[in-house]
């Protein structure tokens, strides 16, 4: 068996010895969270440049939008902790956290209708597809980016951390979005934040994937 | 030892082929005890060493000084069990060893003095891999039950929870086999 270890040892040596240059410490999570602050305000400019300065003056709207922002990181904070081994968040701290993002989101959007209601487009109880495909759009690129900053990490459960970066990028665009939008309607907000769906189940499908050709090549390296 | 191992991943991080040899003598008996305790094989545990230590090279970005350097590595090496199950699954590579053939489990020090030490693996044999693996992580290669719930993906507190059951399973099986 010593013999059959050396030999291990000597091929994994030689292994790491092809492939040892430096590296830098990944920075805490939080810091590469941060990211998502210019992202927003490049949200927000792009809109700009797209449909004019129409956007929202009134600081109820610009605090939820705000708020929403504030959410988003928190969540990407956490999808990002989930790329360092060890430090992801067990089962019941991510339900917790979900909760806790899923009510602060819709109890903000629900004080928003209710403080200052503005009647939603008419038809499909105020529901809009185009609100909807606009918020997809704005997050589609976040949540490339999100997984881009997961998998830089090393995540021991990249499906995970592929879901907190899509409900991240959903709450994100959505928070930029209601800047623009001038229905407040309880159903029209809807459109708002439904996209995030979509947006989790791309990341849930990226980090699948991902997990997926990991295995692989694990069970590639392993087969004799 | 946790201080020594945090100074030699700096050196590894900084690209010092020596560092990764003392990181390898210091870590390396820990995690194959702990594959075997997951695997019950020992060639397999061997070979997923091999596997473990090749992701913590690619993962070696991810370790910052000071944090201990344990929890991170058993973390890699766990997942890399997990990995291999998930793509081994309907090949039946793992299965519970035959009570005649107890593979070299390691013993926790509060079971020792209970009985002899093949009867203390073979009892752990029969505890439920669920607490099975935070009475070894705890008892054995003396992570604290924080580090614990970091490895497992569960709280601190339920890590604690699962190893004292299982060490108040242990000590049943033990007692009931000396009667």
């Amino acid at each position: 068996m010593k013999k059959m270890n050396d030999a291990s040892f000597d091929k994994l040596k030689a292994e790491v010895a092809r492939d040892l240059k430096p590296v830098r410490p990944l920075p805490p999570a939080w810091v590469r969270a941060l990211v998502l602050f210019p992202y927003a305000a490049a949200g927000f400019l792009l809109l700009a440049l797209r449909f004019g300065p129409y956007w929202e003056t009134s600081p109820l709207v610009w605090a939820a939008g705000a708020f929403q922002i504030l959410v988003a990181y928190g969540i990407l904070w956490v999808g990002l902790r989930e790329a360092v081994p060890g430090e992801g968040p067990g089962a019941p701290a991510l339900g917790f956290a979900a909760l806790t993002a899923t009510a602060a989101i819709c109890g903000t959007n629900a004080l928003l209708a209710w403080l200052r209601p503005v009647p939603g487009p008419p038809g499909l109880g105020g529901f809009s597809f185009y609100c909807f495909r606009v918020a997809l759009l704005l997050g589609l690129p976040a949540v490339a980016f999100g997984f881009w900053l997961a998998v830089r990490g090393f995540p021991l459960r990249p499906a995970v951390a592929g879901v907190l970066g899509g409900l991240s990028a959903g709450v994100a665009a959505a928070g930029v979005w209601s800047l623009w939008c001038p229905y407040n309607k309880l159903a029209h907000l809807a459109s708002h934040i439904g996209p995030t769906v979509p947006l989790a189940l791309a990341g849930l499908f990226a980090g699948s994937l991902w997990a997926r050709g990991r295995r692989a090549r694990q069970a590639r390296r392993r087969s004799p | 030892m946790d201080e020594e191992l945090s100074e030699q991943m700096g050196r590894y991080q900084r690209g010092e082929l020596a560092a990764f040899e003392r990181l390898y003598a210091l870590l390396a008996p820990r995690l194959r005890q702990y594959l075997l305790s997951l695997t019950f094989n020992a060639s397999t545990a061997e070979d997923l060493l091999q596997e473990a230590f090749l992701q913590i090279h690619r993962a070696r970005h991810t370790y910052r000084m000071p944090s201990p350097v344990a929890p991170w590595a058993f973390a890699i090496a766990r997942n890399v069990y997990r990995m291999d199950r998930r793509s081994a699954g309907r090949r039946r590579r793992y299965e519970e060893p035959a009570p005649e053939s107890v593979p070299d489990l390691p013993v926790p020090a509060e079971a020792d003095g209970l009985a002899n030490r093949l009867a203390v693996r073979r009892a752990l044999l029969q505890v439920p891999e669920d607490g099975r693996e935070p009475l070894l992580l705890h008892h054995v290669w003396g992570l604290t039950f924080g580090e614990i719930g970091a490895v497992l993906g569960i709280r601190g507190g339920a890590a604690k929870v699962r190893a004292h059951r299982a060490m108040t399973a242990l000590r049943r099986l033990l007692g009931a086999r000396e009667e």
